[in-house]
């Protein structure tokens, strides 16, 4: 099971933490790509590769202070909702 | 027919089965069979027809011996980890936190020598292989959420102050940086590379190579951490030096994706 903050983090919060990862670690990538929540960062959507994928979940890691993304992985096809879910908590 | 044999006997006596298969190699060398003089030549092009010849037959011995190797791993009566050391050589002595980069070269089961004696723990992201006392064994993931599953545990070892293993040329998969290769562009996986600009940790190459019927396992000096292209550039010509001065033991990189 996925690892999960007790408490809910605020989830505009959350939502402008992951964008900015993503644009923190690949300025010029996403110019014309939408980042909403059922884009997956795979292929079908952000096209990240294995290493790109660990790269971003961590550095969401660092801003938000976790918890670990590790299990998210464990559990498939990552979205970038998913990983907005997994850090703003239920 | 000799495979069968050399296997069956690899189960009981492992030592005896190397040693066969290198005097059966040598003595059946006339029927080696053509192994890719397309891809060796596109390698080595300056070999004679007498030296392809040679190194066919080479091949065709390391073949032999490497379907014994692995014959003897997985058997459940062989009390042998590993081939034995040839004389005289020492195995490379690596400090944690490091990050070991094999390729398809040789006699790769024998790469174990060296990462058991690695202090603290060592991850193997491995395609096959049995439980080996001491490593932490991980097959590689079959999509990309699974090897990034396998690179999320690589990084949280390494953070911990313990080891990876793995192997770079895998340039099927999606996740590589390109390079060239004895004048032919070409890709590595990135994940060695990547892990070492992410923990720190320096990559180094290794491969172990057939002395007779023992081994020896050789290891470059270590590279990074740095720019990912700029360090898999230099992998890549400790790879093409190990090649050109140990073309018997390209027989398992020749169908690798590394040259299609």
């Amino acid at each position: 099971m996925t690892e999960r903050p007790e408490s809910g983090r605020d989830r505009g919060t959350v939502v402008a933490a992951v964008r900015d990862a993503l644009i923190a670690l690949w300025p010029a990538r996403f110019g014309d790509v939408a980042i909403d929540e059922p884009v997956s960062l795979g292929d079908a959507g952000l096209g990240l590769d294995s290493v790109d994928i660990v790269e971003f979940l961590l550095e969401c890691e660092d801003r938000l202070g976790g918890p670990s993304t590790e299990g998210l992985l464990a559990e498939g096809p990552v979205t970038v909702g998913r990983v907005i879910d997994h850090f703003a908590g239920p | 027919m000799i495979r069968r044999a050399l296997q069956r006997l690899a189960g009981r006596h492992p030592h005896a089965a190397v040693t066969a298969a290198t005097a059966i190699g040598a003595v059946t060398r006339r029927w080696a069979p053509d192994v890719e003089p397309a891809a060796i030549r596109r390698m080595l092009p300056d070999l004679s027809d007498a030296e392809m010849r040679s190194l066919q037959a080479a091949l065709w011995t390391g073949w032999l011996r490497l379907r014994v190797l692995e014959a003897a791993m997985s058997s459940p009566t062989a009390d042998w980890p590993y081939p034995r050391l040839a004389e005289g050589v020492a195995v490379p002595s690596l400090e944690p936190p490091v990050i070991v980069a094999g390729f398809h070269l040789g006699p790769i089961p024998a790469l174990g020598i060296l990462l058991e004696r690695l202090p603290g723990e060592t991850l193997v992201v491995h395609l096959s292989g049995p439980p080996r006392p001491g490593l932490t064994m991980r097959p590689v993931g079959g999509d990309r959420w699974g090897r990034a599953a396998d690179f999320r545990q690589a990084i949280d070892t390494l953070r911990a102050g313990g080891s990876v293993f793995l192997l770079v040329d895998a340039n099927e998969l999606p996740a590589t940086v390109e390079i060239e290769l004895f004048g032919q562009r070409t890709g590595l996986a990135r994940g060695a590379f990547a892990l070492s600009r992410m923990t720190g940790a320096p990559v180094v190459p290794v491969a172990p190579r057939w002395r007779g019927s023992r081994v020896e396992i050789l290891a470059g000096d270590p590279i990074g951490p740095g720019e990912e292209g700029e360090m898999a550039a230099v992998a890549a010509r400790w790879l093409e030096e190990f090649i050109r001065a140990n073309p018997q033991e390209i027989g398992r990189l020749l169908p690798h994706g590394i040259w299609n």
